[in-house]
């Protein structure tokens, strides 16, 4: 009812605002906002030791005339480890960082050659999207791992892979797309130079065994999730903060009025859901965890990755982190290869196959889920599904960079 | 007396609150308070906001106040449950300290960690051997925690 | 480890180490082994010649009966060998020719010791008479008696070469040594005695000592018992001591009791029949049971072939450094009860049910007369008044004291509990005396130790023992070192600075221009040093106390007055401290009374502490001082006791004094400067330094502890003349708080808040 005048606090910054007491936060962000310069989504205010949430008024924070407001500059998730170039440009980028070949980097993208490489009617021999699943490995509906193996036998495929795995700039876009091994720091690139890391990744029988583990870590880390290594700093992966991060993502969706995140942040309840399900379900894709676009989100969806879970173990057991991490290379997961392949799973394989449906019922799941991600235009839709041969997380991603 | 001083406290921290730092009651009860630190701009933790939870007892001020980090952080002297070990919160408390003053003090725990006497001896270990390490996880842990 | 020809060795050498070490018998070598078999042959031999012996025989070859006195005394020179010409072996008569006693003896023995005949009604003799009896021992005679020619046995020396493995045939007289006849003479002419009885029922039967192979062996259990007799006997000043233990026959009919002391030149266990038959009664009945009774005791012990080593290195050192004793003895009988009723006294001390019995009136067991004569040394003593009660009876007085003693150790208990209780501010902390607790302490450490010492002494009264020792333990090592440790921390910083300085109150010397730092005490360093300290000063005194037992009477009790004088003393420091610290007289403290001020400001021992703890010590002192049965046989010394009260109660009085009329009321007034006050007025320039108030209220200062104006006087403004001076508080560092404030804050530490500066106590 009444008008008060409230001191904003940001680092050496101040400035004043009137506000009405029954006008709500949201009002408020956006006075800051003109004052400040500050857009209202990257505020966060803090009045007696509290978050502002959008949604109150001023008044139930009790909010006295002329105290001071302190004032937090947020910045999304989309910012990553000082490995990268981004550091303050990126906090006001607000897409979602869903897919790994999103333009985190903005740079590179291994990738970029292949799919022109395939309008050309190059035949790289890659996976077909078979090996995925139907869709493209987004759900966990079934896998072809034999095809999989049977591709890895493949020398031309091999050696591709060698190549891949010594360009340090592969590596690091690995390293970046898959927040497990950002969490591992220094040690992952270490990890990925070393060649008989290299020599796992390309044997197919070590893949084949640590497949079948993955099945049986299936039950085990599901489990284990939130009770991990609490005293374990640093080796401790999320895990043991999920609660932390759901509540940070809440407070984030919450903070952020931005529409695409609501979208993607239910794309993200979404895959979340798929990956709970599957997670007590003996999965056989390991590789749809990664394929998940917020994967940094885990909770109890680790399941199918016995990769965390043998860094899990190994970081419970010895106490130390990297040590044990790198100590003990476990029957390494083949999830390497989904971040390896996030990209080549784009492309579709082999051409020859064609498809006599008419596009409708051939992408209706993959529509679907479009759908369901937010977007609605059927005829761009169709053109991207058709240029990315069946992936729905090439399709967005081809939807977002607007190339249809 | 105690309430007397807390109140005091409370519109003091209002009128002239410390620069990264922000605190009050929770709801109605005066000797519980929640309150919430700025990641010190020079520090690994700029850009995070960090909840502590306070409780005065019933004798304050001539007893601590009970401060516990409720936000997850990496430092050497703030463990897994949120206890920080700090001198003034255990036996070199005064009665002349307020809680404004307490705030500060640990916001320069943040910049300054202390190693030698730590609360979760490996964080401390790799901030003393690797303190890029350090720094990186740190970050990490308020990208993910705090933001 | 591998099995292989070294292991093997190794083995088989330390299997052959274990097994090869002295069996039973305690022989470790081919001479000793002679040795003892010298000694087994000989004792069958004598047991032979022993068992043929009638009523009517003399000793033969027995040794040390192989000379009458008759014979010693018609040749001083005579050598003990069997037969000896023209002696008369087949013929007994209780006269010197027959016997080692004179004529003399024997009249003294008949008519003045074994004087009442026995068997009649009227005497009743308890049958258990485990006793311990003390009472005096008188000379009689030591230069009258010609002394028997005892020779030893040259086969009890031992080995001179390593390489002999035959001992030396033939005996040798030591009254050729030049020692012996002093030695071995008793010169005081009145002395103490103390005679410890206890039974011989049961014997081992085999080597192994367990004690499941005791056999009884008593078929005359009615009439005859074996005794076990432990004489001591020494003159008043303890310069010469006697001992001699022996084994005696009990005759329970007529009370009489005969020991004879054993030694390699001695064995006299086959002389007791003739012995006890002196006064040739009933003829043969009483030497054939004593035969009886003494070949029971033989053979059921296998006498021989359980001999050891250390048997007969305790025969040869009898035999060597003292003389053979007789002890003739004649019970007070126990006429006010009947047989039965005896018997039931005796079952109940032995297994207490709660028979009719009334056990605490149970008469003491006393020797009527009794004789000790030495026939190798030639002296006579006579008892008098020699009488103690029953082992059990003894045994359970002792008991009572130690229950009583375990009730005084929890009431003070209680009473440090109640004092800790009552200091728990570094204030009040601060005023008590660091030695007088250090000096309880001590007293009370050395008591566990005392007792826990005891309780592995005497185990029938292990339970008791062990207790009040762990009670005590707790008292002393627990309780009242954790308190000395806070008193110590709460004094630490006191430890360099001059009296006169303390007794201003300040904390650091003024010309001392070196800051001192405020040490804040550590508490672990503190507690191992204090408990070092604890430790090692309780071994010292302990040993010392313990050594002095050994010590000459009359050093002993100078020890003993001077240090009982001195640990009594243990509120001297504390009036000492009382003084320093200058506590406000009762009047005084009751003007300047504020509820948080009044706990800081008094005395800081609890009357009820002073007085329970004096009166706790002082009990068992007057208990042991003046209580003439007492269990420790302490000497009585009233006057020493009314010393000791009347000092203790000056002490107290001091304290009392100290109390009601200021700590140093005995002080001039002018010698010592005052202590530091809190309460002054302050001038202007300081007010407006320390934060002049706002401008509503201006002449205040702000209290740091509740953030409220603290309005102050100050003495160039008169307006704030009416500022109570005691409602607030400067300290030495010039900070100003409410008086309540910094009182509270006091109670917890001794530190200024807002610049961490060491206050001086209230």
């Amino acid at each position: 009812m009444s008008t008060i005048s409230i001191h904003i606090k940001s680092g050496q910054n101040n400035w004043q605002v009137s506000i009405d007491t029954t006008a709500s936060i949201a009002t408020l962000k956006d006075e800051i906002a003109k004052v400040s310069e500050i857009p209202a989504t990257n505020q966060r205010l803090i009045y007696s030791g509290k978050i502002l949430k959008d949604d109150q008024n001023v008044d139930f924070y009790n909010i006295q005339d002329g105290h001071s407001v302190h004032l937090v500059r947020s910045g999304k998730k989309s910012t990553p480890t000082p490995a990268t170039t981004n550091t303050t440009t990126n906090a006001s980028n607000n897409t979602v960082p869903s897919n790994i070949s999103a333009g985190q980097t903005g740079g590179f993208n291994p990738l970029a050659d292949l799919t022109s490489a395939r309008y050309a009617g190059y035949n790289l021999n890659l996976p077909s999207a078979d090996a995925f699943g139907p869709d493209g490995g987004m759900n966990q509906s079934g896998t072809n791992p034999d095809e999989f193996l049977s591709m890895l036998d493949n020398p031309i495929v091999q050696s591709q892979m060698n190549e891949m795995l010594s360009n340090p700039q592969m590596i690091d876009f690995m390293i970046q797309s898959n927040p497990q091994l950002q969490a591992m720091g220094p040690q992952a690139r270490q990890m990925f130079q070393s060649p008989m890391f290299r020599q796992m990744l390309t044997n197919p029988d070590m893949i084949r065994q640590s497949m079948q583990l993955a099945n049986m870590m299936g039950m085990g880390p599901g489990a284990r999730g939130s009770t991990n290594a609490t005293d374990n700093a640093a080796s401790s992966f999320p895990a043991p903060g999920g609660d932390d991060i759901i509540n940070n993502n809440n407070t984030n969706t919450n903070t952020n009025t931005n529409t695409n995140n609501d979208t993607n942040d239910t794309a993200t309840s979404n895959n979340d859901n798929a990956n709970n399900n599957a997670s007590s379900a003996n999965t056989q894709n390991p590789f749809a965890s990664l394929f998940n676009p917020t994967a940094n989100n885990d909770s109890t969806g680790l399941a199918p990755n016995p990769f965390l879970a043998m860094l899990n173990n190994a970081g419970a057991g010895s106490g130390t982190n990297n040590a044990g991490a790198t100590g003990t290379l476990p029957p390494f997961d083949p999830s390497m290869f989904a971040s390896l392949f996030g990209g080549a799973g784009a492309p579709s394989t082999t051409p020859q196959q064609q498809d006599t449906r008419p596009p409708e019922e051939r992408y209706e799941t993959q529509l679907r889920q479009l759908n369901d991600m937010g977007f609605f235009d059927f005829d761009r839709n169709i053109a991207a599904l058709r240029r990315t041969g069946g992936s729905v997380e090439a399709a967005v991603n081809a939807l977002l960079n607007g190339d249809v | 007396m105690s309430s007397k001083r807390i109140t005091k406290e409370l519109s003091d921290m209002g009128r002239d609150p410390p620069t990264s730092c922000s605190a009050g009651p929770v709801g109605d009860d005066l000797y519980h308070w929640q309150a919430s630190i700025m990641g010190p701009p020079d520090s690994p933790y700029a850009g995070g906001v960090f909840f502590l939870s306070i409780h005065f007892p019933t004798d304050y001020p001539f007893k601590p106040p009970k401060i516990s980090f409720t936000t997850k952080i990496y430092h050497p002297n703030i463990n897994a449950n949120g206890n920080i070990c700090l001198d003034i919160l255990k036996d070199q408390w005064s009665p002349a300290l307020t809680l404004s003053k307490v705030l500060l003090s640990i916001c320069s725990l943040l910049t300054d960690a202390n190693p030698d006497d730590p609360l979760v001896p490996e964080i401390a270990h790799i901030y003393k051997t690797d303190r890029p390490k350090y720094e990186a996880t740190a970050r990490e842990w308020t990208k993910k925690y705090a933001v | 480890m591998e099995i292989n020809g070294n292991t093997l060795v190794f083995l088989i050498l330390i299997l052959f180490l274990f097994f090869s070490s002295p069996g039973g018998d305690g022989v470790a070598s081919q001479y000793e082994f002679t040795q003892l078999e010298k000694l087994r042959n000989q004792f069958t031999t004598e047991y032979e010649s022993f068992q043929n012996m009638t009523y009517t025989d003399n000793f033969r070859n027995i040794t040390g009966f192989k000379l009458s006195y008759q014979d010693i005394i018609t040749n001083r020179e005579i050598n003990a060998t069997y037969p000896i010409e023209n002696k008369d072996y087949t013929h007994w008569a209780n006269n010197q020719t027959y016997l080692l006693l004179p004529d003399r003896l024997i009249d003294t023995i008949n008519t003045k010791v074994w004087s009442t005949p026995g068997g009649s009604p009227n005497n009743i003799f308890p049958p258990n008479i485990t006793t311990s009896m003390t009472g005096h021992i008188e000379l009689v005679a030591n230069d009258e008696y010609t002394p028997i020619r005892m020779p030893v046995p040259n086969y009890f020396e031992p080995p001179t070469d390593f390489a002999e493995n035959n001992p030396p045939g033939g005996e040798q007289y030591y009254d050729e040594w030049p020692n012996y006849g002093e030695l071995h003479n008793v010169t005081f002419q009145n002395g103490e005695l103390n005679i410890q009885v206890t039974h011989l029922d049961q014997v081992h039967t085999e080597l192994n000592q367990n004690a499941k192979y005791k056999k009884r062996f008593n078929s005359q259990d009615g009439r005859w018992k074996l005794l076990n007799l432990k004489i001591e006997f020494f003159d008043k000043l303890e310069k010469e001591k006697h001992v001699s233990s022996s084994i005696a026959v009990y005759d329970i009919r007529r009370g009489r009791i005969l020991g004879m002391s054993q030694s390699s030149k001695f064995h006299s266990l086959f002389a007791l029949p003739h012995y006890m038959n002196l006064r040739n009664e009933e003829n043969n009945e009483i030497f054939s049971e004593v035969k009886l009774l003494i070949k029971e005791y033989w053979n059921t012990s296998n006498y021989v072939d359980t001999l050891t080593m250390s048997d007969l290195d305790q025969l040869y050192d009898n035999a060597l450094t003292k003389c053979e004793y007789m002890a003739f003895l004649q019970l007070e009988p126990w006429s006010q009860y009947t047989k039965d009723q005896i018997k039931q006294i005796d079952d109940e001390l032995d297994w207490p049910i709660g028979r009719p019995v009334n056990i605490s009136h149970i008469p003491p067991v006393s020797i009527k007369s009794g004789l000790l004569y030495s026939p190798d040394c030639g002296v006579q003593l006579q008892f008098n008044d020699v009488k103690g009660p029953r082992t059990e009876l003894k045994v359970r007085t002792i008991r009572i004291h130690i229950i009583i003693g375990i009730l005084l150790f929890a009431a003070q208990i209680y009473l440090l509990l109640c004092q800790m209780q009552h200091t728990n501010t570094p204030s009040s902390i601060n005023k008590i005396s660091f030695y007088s607790f250090s000096m309880i302490n001590l007293v009370d450490g050395s008591l566990a130790t005392l007792y826990f010492v005891a309780a592995s002494v005497l185990p029938e009264l292990y339970l008791p023992l062990v207790l009040s020792s762990f009670l005590s333990f707790i008292l002393a090592s627990i309780f009242e070192t954790r308190y000395m440790i806070s008193i110590y921390a709460s004094q630490v910083n006191e430890a360099h600075v001059g009296i006169l300085t303390l007794l201003r109150g300040h904390l650091r010397n003024e010309d001392d221009h070196v800051p001192r730092t405020t040490i804040v005490p550590d508490e672990a360093s503190i507690s191992g040093r204090l408990y070092g300290r604890f430790f090692f000063s309780l071994i010292i005194f302990i040993f010392v106390v313990s050594s002095s037992t050994s010590w000459p009477r009359k050093i002993r009790m100078i020890f003993e007055y001077i240090a009982i004088f001195a640990l009594n003393s243990y509120w001297v420091p504390q009036i000492f401290r009382n003084t320093i610290k200058g506590i406000a007289s009762r009047r005084d403290r009751r003007r300047n009374n504020s509820p948080t001020n009044r706990r800081q400001n008094e005395m800081p021992l609890l009357w009820r502490f002073i007085l329970g703890t004096t009166v706790i010590r002082t009990l068992p002192i007057i208990y042991v001082f003046t209580y003439s049965a007492n269990i420790f046989r302490h000497h009585r010394d009233v006057t020493f006791v009314v010393v000791l009260s009347l000092w203790l109660i000056f002490q107290i009085a001091i304290l009392y004094s100290q109390d009601i009329l200021g700590s140093r009321w005995f002080l001039p007034q002018h010698s010592i400067p005052e202590g530091y006050t809190y309460f002054k007025p302050i001038s202007l320039q300081h007010s407006i330094e320390h934060g002049g108030g706002s401008k509503d209220e201006p002449y205040t200062v702000d209290c740091a502890i509740c953030m409220s104006p603290v309005p102050v006087y100050i003495e160039e403004v008169e307006g704030t003349h009416k500022v109570d001076i005691h409602s607030y508080m400067v300290t030495p560092c010039n900070h100003i708080f409410h008086t309540e404030c910094l009182e509270n804050w006091m109670g917890y530490k001794l530190q200024c808040p807002v610049c961490r500066s060491s206050l001086p106590p209230l």
